[in-house]
């Protein structure tokens, strides 16, 4: 049995010659094979949403209002939506925002949670103790409450652009992965390669980046895997509320909703945007698990 | 072990029967009659609302000297039993009804109508509907002189300052340090109706000097306005409600004294802003007195409960005057904004009448339902172009932009509820008014050279534009519909930017949008209604733009006569302006031919409605500050067993017309059988 996780500065490996951590999760990811597809849809759908509109020629803002909510045809394989617009376009340039705000959101949050909650816990004392009241305070403020105060902050300048969603997402997630991060700072400063690095004469900084963030890169990449979908589903909802401002999957499943009442059922309108947003939220979902357990093979058990 | 299931089934029975009970004990049981009445009603103070859901509830709970009959919808005798008019037209006489009473008891008065007439005009009751009687004898100077005196005069006052401007100018003062001035002190809205020969030329002066000559008189000038103003004002306060305007100089008689012929007037003493309100009530709790429990009222039916956001429940009022008539015993009134709940409320036969109740695609598969109404309304969809804001201040701009939307294919293909597309402002069902001709028919090349003409070839170089709407499916779908018409027929980059009610309103109100859309429904049959918002510094204009030639036009209406009685040079400058001359030549040699005052009464009405014709074809030919798109159809889905309700009314002259504002007294509306899914 190999101890898991040694640091580069630490003894040599005490496993098999050429298999480092990284090769090892890669080994572990290849077997699960619900990991892999979910990995192998994802890497499709962005290829759809980002080249397909441009390869095929499609246009989602053109109007045609005489062929206003067609059915599902060899001419238009989603539909048409009220204006008689291609839903195929639209769904697929929908998913350009919904997997950029997902991507974007998610590395805005790695980035602000990890840094955040590797430098509370690794100065731990007084800082640790007012940077996670922050935390806390933060945390007792309702989400909703603050994003939408945060997104009317722009209004005029961005109207349309995906910044404040971005701004807005971001300032609501990264607190959970700062409390993960410091949670595993907190074990890892105590490790003997910290205080062999700390003895080198190494600076706060080098200590912190090179030493124990790596360190905590499992987590960080599990949580950071599973904070797309959350970010994902949390604009989908804000745009279902009226708060997005531009085209995405969250603003056609409110507008598809529109068309399933009693009297007439346009059932693309709201099964091919909600599959899509379905779709990407499973495989990111198996894709997180299946690095979780590549990475972090003791929570297997 | 049966008996264990038994047990079960038992306590599982007794626990239903309990929730049921606390459901039923809680709830009142339908109403007679249930209608869906869009947003919840803000205020249900008559002279404080504005808007169709309030109206409702106050046509049933109050009303007027006159309502209006189910089947005609003109004003028949309410409050008031009869009434007389001079020949002239300018004075009406009221006789109260004697079995009138308040809900309380007490009779209903004339010294009601004076304190809910002077309640409306009153500057501290801010009542959006104000300028509706600004025809009354003092109703503009107890309205509104008053505050503009006090902020022309006085140490900081306008006229002090410039008088202090025209001092430190003693070489000439530039007109855009004068036009600067007039934006600081906000002049324009100061001098509401101004017709002073050197003021009113003066505020829309765009170049030169004024001599010092020439600015001082500009001062005396202003001095003199306001001296005019504090003057007419103190004598409305001395006299409006007393012996001139309206007044009461017995308790069953009411006078009102017009300042000049109105058509319309009759029809205004059956819309809400004029209700009476009983004077104790409304003064012991100024804010909250139209509470369930508090409210006194003297109409058909009584505010028994309201609930927010759950229903405003009527009961029949058994004081009520014509009480025998009124056949329902209760109304619920749903607030309910979501068309596809309004929808589903009515198909399971919870709600007997929805007034536009399904969301605007179902339109195709709706309009084939028997239960299905529409007409065309009163109202026009448009949208308002700031003004003030480049490139939108070229009238070459905004017409290319009018010009550039298929007006057809919005009501036939993206709207599909027989619209009638709109190329003018005022709304058809006006009698005898014909609007002038539009200028704003499809016309791409047109559109594309007068856009070329104002420097944007092809749409180059135009900045982006923002369609502002306010949060609505219906009005998102045709934002988006026009922003892609823009970018296919002019080249101009559109997007449809969404603002709930609120903001959106802020947003238009202070000017910062490009293009917004609005809707606007006439509030009576006149084309008034629909102009007089457009002019200058008007409180409902809303897009910067402003004509001295139509204010004038507007202003004129109002008093025909002072055309006819103008020296001969004055009219002949005047006229030379129309652009229909030979027409209001005619016009004004019929009133000079009238033999009989009556007659003479009719040919003065002609020469007002062509003066709005004049002035709508500046609006829609020259300025065009909007870019009307279509007339609405009145909709709704209404319940078989409703009898009593008229989606077409009967006009004065026998011909049916349609039910232009979708009103259904429910003074006149009963139920033949049970309530239940209609077929």
């Amino acid at each position: 049995m190999s101890a898991p996780g040694p640091a580069p500065s630490a003894a040599p490996p005490a496993g098999p010659p050429g298999r480092s951590l990284l090769s090892d999760a890669m080994r572990r990811m290849r077997r699960n094979k619900l990991a892999v597809t979910g990995g192998v849809v994802l890497v499709l759908l962005v290829i759809a949403c980002f080249a397909l509109p441009a390869l095929l020629g499609l246009d989602h803002e053109t109007t045609a209002p005489k062929l206003h909510n067609q059915a599902p045809s060899a001419s238009a394989p989603f539909g048409t939506d009220n204006l008689g617009r291609d839903y195929l376009a639209r769904v697929l340039v929908g998913g350009q925002t919904s997997l950029l705000v997902g991507l974007i959101g998610a590395v805005v949050v790695v980035v602000i949670g990890a840094v955040y909650g590797a430098v509370s816990g690794y100065f731990g004392g007084w800082v640790d103790e007012v940077m996670m009241r922050v935390v806390d305070f933060l945390y007792g403020i309702p989400y909703m409450f603050l994003v939408v105060l945060i997104m009317l902050q722009f209004d005029d300048e961005d109207r349309g652009s995906n910044l404040p969603i971005f701004v807005a997402l971001a300032a609501v997630q990264w607190l959970t992965m700062a409390r993960i991060v410091r949670g595993q700072v907190l074990t890892l400063r105590e490790r003997e390669y910290v205080l062999a690095a700390r003895v080198t004469g190494a600076s706060h900084a080098r200590i912190l980046f090179r030493h124990v963030l790596p360190n905590c890169m499992g987590p960080i990449v599990v949580y950071g895997t599973l904070t797309v979908p959350a970010v994902i589903l949390l604009e989908s909802f804000l745009s279902y509320l009226g708060l997005g401002k531009s085209l995405s999957w969250g603003v056609l499943v409110a507008e598809g909703v529109q068309g399933i009442n009693p009297v007439k059922m346009d059932w693309w309108l709201l099964a091919f945007p909600s599959g899509a947003l379905a779709l990407t939220l499973l495989s990111l979902n198996f894709l997180g698990d299946g690095l979780r357990d590549a990475l972090d093979p003791r929570t297997r058990r | 072990m049966y008996r264990t299931l038994a047990g079960l089934v038992v306590a599982f029975a007794v626990a239903l029967a309990l929730v049921g009970l606390t459901f039923s004990s809680s709830a009142e049981g339908r109403a007679d009659y249930v209608f869906v009445n869009g947003t919840e009603p803000k205020t249900l103070d008559p002279q404080k609302m504005t808007g169709q859901p309030e109206g409702r509830i106050a046509d049933a709970i109050f009303e007027g000297l006159t309502f209006r009959d189910n089947e005609t919808l003109r004003p028949v005798p309410g409050s008031a039993v009869s009434w007389e008019t001079s020949p002239d037209g300018l004075r009406w006489e009221f006789k109260l009804r004697p079995e009138a009473v308040w809900s309380n008891g007490e009779r209903v008065t004339a010294h009601d109508f004076v304190f809910a007439w002077k309640r409306l005009l009153a500057p501290e009751t801010a009542s959006e509907y104000a300028y509706l009687l600004h025809f009354v004898r003092h109703a503009e100077a107890f309205n509104t002189f008053g505050s503009q005196a006090a902020a022309l005069g006085g140490p900081d006052g306008a006229v002090a300052k410039l008088r202090a401007l025209v001092g430190a100018t003693p070489s000439g003062l530039p007109v855009a340090r004068w036009q600067a001035f007039v934006k600081e002190v906000g002049l324009t809205d100061l001098l509401t109706g101004v017709a002073d020969p050197v003021l009113l030329p003066a505020l829309t002066r765009a170049t030169g000097t004024f001599s010092a000559a020439e600015a001082s008189a500009l001062a005396d000038a202003l001095e003199g306005e306001r001296a005019r103003r504090a003057a007419e004002h103190a004598a409305a306060v001395a006299h409006l409600g007393v012996d001139e305007g309206v007044f009461a100089p017995d308790p069953s008689t009411f006078v009102v004294e017009l300042r000049t012929y109105t058509p319309y007037f009759l029809e205004l003493t059956a819309f809400y802003p004029t209700f009476p309100v009983h004077r104790a009530t409304v003064e012991a709790r100024p804010d909250d007195w139209f509470q369930p429990g508090r409210i006194v009222t003297n109409g058909p039916f009584l505010l028994h409960r309201w609930t927010v956001n759950e229903r405003i429940r009527l009961h029949k009022n058994p004081r009520y005057w014509g009480a025998s008539s009124v056949s329902l015993e209760t109304v619920d009134a749903l607030p309910i904004e979501n068309s596809t709940v309004a929808m589903n409320l009515y198909l399971t036969g919870s709600v007997d009448w929805s007034p536009a109740g399904y969301p605007q695609d179902l339109i195709d598969v709706v309009k084939r339902r028997p239960d299905f109404y529409g007409e065309p309304g009163m109202m026009v969809y448009y949208y308002r172009i700031n003004c003030t804001r480049k490139p939108f201040d070229d009238p070459r701009v905004r017409i290319a932009l009018g010009l550039a939307i298929d007006r057809q294919v919005l009501v036939e293909q993206v709207m599909r509820g027989g619209q009638v597309p709109a190329v003018t402002m005022v709304a058809p069902g006006i009698p005898a008014y014909r609007s002038p001709q539009g200028t704003l028919g499809f016309d791409v090349p047109r559109a594309r050279a007068l856009l070329k003409e104002a420097g944007f070839p092809d749409g180059k170089g135009f900045p982006k534009v923002a369609l502002l709407h306010n949060t609505s499916e219906a009005h998102k779908k045709v934002a988006e519909w026009i922003a892609d018409q823009l970018r296919r027929n002019l080249g101009v980059d559109a997007r449809a930017v969404n603002q709930e009610w609120q903001s959106y309103q802020e947003s238009v109100r202070r000017l910062d949008y490009d293009l917004a859309r609005a809707g606007w429904i006439g509030d009576y049959r006149d084309p008034n209604t629909f102009l007089d918002m457009w002019i200058t510094g008007g409180g409902n204009n809303q897009t910067g733009w402003g004509d001295a030639g139509y204010d004038r036009l507007i202003r004129l209406a109002t008093k025909p006569l002072a055309v006819v009685e103008m020296p001969a040079a004055e009219r002949d400058a005047f006229l030379a302006t129309l652009k229909e001359r030979p027409e209001a030549e005619r016009l004004l040699a019929a009133v000079a031919a009238a033999a009989d005052p009556k007659a003479r009464l009719a040919a003065v009405d002609a020469l007002r409605l062509h003066l709005f014709r004049e002035a709508e074809a500046i609006l829609i030919q020259d300025g065009l500050p909007v870019i009307p798109l279509y007339f609405y159809v009145v909709t709704g889905l209404v319940h078989p067993r409703v009898e009593g309700f008229h989606s077409r009314v009967r006009d004065v002259d026998g011909s049916m017309i349609p039910n232009l504002q979708d009103l259904h007294p429910f003074r006149d509306v009963r139920m033949r059988g049970p309530a239940g899914a209609p077929k």
